[in-house]
């Protein structure tokens, strides 16, 4: 019984080895993550906007170069700036720096990615992304479609 | 910048929290921000409140829409925007949309009125389809440029800029990103800064069907 219970130990260990060494070509090991990506539902059924967070867990500044989607027919950063006065308008980032050890949140009123979507997205859709950095190269994430989004 | 109201000290302050406010609200659900003074309310309150635009817009189902005799006597949210707005517009409107779902009561039946100031592409069909993503009720409101532009002078918020056309054809627009507030005594006392969340509404709400302000008593 003991026995039984260590071997089972032994290969989940190798299993965890073996995820971890798979882990280790992949994306996970890089300095760069990209985590909860969301889509609020979009008003206009031909856009929409994507909020995540990028962490640069490395020693070395990176930058966002470039986001594709195949749901999209381009992907743009914006950032929006409102003044004291109200008046809100928006800006192209062309390359988004991610200092070294920085996290920067993509999120509603500040930095986001507009997306100028391929066909109008519904409720429960599953977005793939992939965000290229100058260091970290390809990364992908997903991004799910909802209504709940966007109401903090 | 030209002053837009000869706001108090005050209410110069409420603003200074308010977009505080807005900076915690956005990464987390931190909604104790944006107070103003001791009224307790979640926008700026005004030192001198605003009347209706007296501009006649036209809905969506293409007829004219007064927003003085439309709106009388009942509280109505209205907001400027653009339907090719990835960020604030449609942000706004979820907010205010899942508001008046989940409350009861006469503040659910608040009039949301959402006016295109992008009048190339805010078509009476376009705005109607961007507000029935967010709820069917919703008022779509469009006018003439110079019309619109009157109406945000009368309010006293910025006027709009439309952004020269990139080489895709696409184009960002700049725009008024408050929600002014009108209450039954149909003037709006009150400016509601982008960042407001569904929990600030649902306590303010209620409070502007009823508030007796201080500057209007008789």
């Amino acid at each position: 019984m003991r026995r039984s219970f260590r071997r089972h130990l032994v290969i989940a260990m190798i299993g965890g080895l073996t995820a971890l060494a798979v882990a280790g070509c992949g994306e996970s090991s890089r300095p760069i993550d990209v985590s909860g990506a969301s889509i609020p539902l979009p008003a206009n059924p031909a856009e929409a906007s994507v909020y995540l967070t990028i962490v640069n867990s490395g020693d070395t500044d990176d930058r966002l170069l470039s986001v594709e989607s195949p749901s999209a027919v381009a992907v743009h950063l914006h950032e929006t700036t409102i003044a004291d006065n109200g008046f809100a308008s928006m800006t192209a980032v062309p390359t988004l720096t991610i200092p070294a050890g920085m996290t920067i949140a993509l999120k509603p009123g500040g930095l986001h990615l507009m997306m100028m979507t391929s066909k109008p997205l519904a409720e429960g859709d599953r977005v793939k992304l992939t965000l290229t950095f100058e260091h970290a190269g390809a990364l992908h994430t997903e991004a799910r479609v909802s209504s709940a989004l966007g109401t903090p | 910048m030209t002053p837009r109201h000869p706001v108090g000290r005050r209410a110069f302050l409420g603003a200074g929290l308010a977009a505080a406010g807005l900076a915690a609200v956005g990464c987390s659900d931190d909604s104790t921000a944006a107070n103003d003074d001791d009224l307790g309310f979640a926008g700026t309150v005004l030192g001198i409140p605003l009347a209706k635009p007296t501009v006649v817009f036209t809905d969506t189902s293409g007829k004219p829409y007064d927003v003085g005799v439309k709106t009388a006597g009942h509280l109505s949210l209205m907001l400027f925007g653009y339907t090719s707005c990835p960020d604030v517009c449609p942000v706004h409107l979820s907010i205010l949309a899942s508001t008046l779902k989940h409350m009861t009561g006469p503040a659910s039946k608040t009039t949301v009125i959402f006016v295109g100031v992008d009048t190339e592409r805010d078509t009476p069909k376009a705005i109607r389809t961007f507000l029935d993503n967010r709820d069917r009720d919703f008022v779509g409101l469009t006018a003439a440029p110079a019309d619109i532009e009157t109406a945000l002078k009368q309010l006293q918020l910025p006027p709009t800029v439309i952004e020269p056309k990139r080489p895709d054809g696409s184009y960002v627009v700049g725009h008024a990103s408050q929600i002014l507030a009108f209450t039954p005594d149909n003037l709006c006392h009150i400016l509601y800064p982008f960042g407001v969340v569904e929990q600030q509404w649902s306590k303010d709400l209620p409070r502007l069907e009823t508030f007796d302000w201080p500057d209007t008593r008789r």
